[in-house]
């Protein structure tokens, strides 16, 4: 189930012309996700992080998915309003699974594996 | 471990959060121990993820830190010379399972966090989340705390 999310993760094209698992995406500063998280900073909750994966995957297959698990998920970088980060899609080690890692400003922000009900 | 209706501090616990408005999804604490905590919480259909009145199960992820959050600070409420930190910070996840691909929206979520191990600032939180009373997601977490 992936609700739309273009009104607080925007698709944006990427500086070139990207591979066909990179997808870019910016951050609305106005996005709802800031709404208490946190008042005197605010980031992006970390499962945006995974809603922002799950956005890219969809544009990518052109179609939903049914997430069953996630492994090895690290959020090492906190994303902000305004940022525009890239997400990378590949292969997962794990039979119907997907590797994704969200970048910002050259850096890893996110990295895991999303693992779905086959099919 | 305590019953909320004896202990005034559960309700300190889920203040102490630095989550607010439709940020802030876990609303009571029902009992709470050393390393252990079970409390209530709702995705409200306003939430940026509900669609159609539901919402993605992953979602309980953020619900599952924001127990562990709330017994971290309960923990804290009864140390001394502790300085102030903001909880909640989820900065891993190891592993999850989702049973279900999503949950109605505006309905309490039973969740439980169990402390599995804390290398200060950084701690790890069994959690389980369930609805009507069948379990729909279990993880293993990472939470970071922060000083403020």
């Amino acid at each position: 189930m992936i609700p739309p999310l273009e009104t607080d993760l925007i698709p944006i094209p990427g500086p070139s012309a990207p591979p066909s698992d990179s997808w870019w995406f910016r951050v609305s500063p106005q996005s709802r996700w800031f709404d208490g998280h946190f008042d005197d900073e605010p980031i992006l909750p970390g499962i945006a992080h995974l809603a922002l994966a799950l956005a890219a995957l969809y544009r990518q297959a052109g179609r939903d998915r049914t997430l069953t698990a996630l492994r090895g998920v690290r959020f090492s970088r906190p994303l902000r309003p305004g940022d525009e980060v890239e997400v990378l899609l590949s292969e997962g080690t794990e039979p119907s699974s997907v590797r994704f890692e969200i970048r910002c400003q050259g850096q890893r922000a996110t990295l895991g594996l999303l693992v779905f009900a086959p099919g | 471990m305590t019953s909320a209706f004896s202990d005034p501090r559960h309700g300190l616990g889920v203040g102490l959060l630095p989550h607010s408005g439709a940020a802030r999804l876990l609303t009571d604490v029902v009992r709470s121990g050393p390393g252990f905590v079970e409390a209530i919480g709702k995705v409200g259909a306003e939430h940026p993820l509900a669609s159609g009145g539901r919402v993605p199960s992953f979602l309980c992820l953020e619900l599952g830190a924001q127990a562990a959050a709330a017994m971290e600070a309960l923990d804290r409420l009864g140390g001394a010379g502790e300085p102030a930190r903001r909880s909640g910070y989820l900065v891993r996840v190891r592993e999850a399972s989702f049973i279900v691909p999503d949950l109605p929206a505006d309905t309490p979520l039973h969740v439980t966090a169990r402390l599995e191990s804390a290398a200060s600032p950084l701690a790890i939180h069994r959690i389980s989340v369930s609805v009507e009373g069948s379990e729909c997601l279990t993880a293993v977490i990472g939470t970071f705390s922060g000083t403020r």
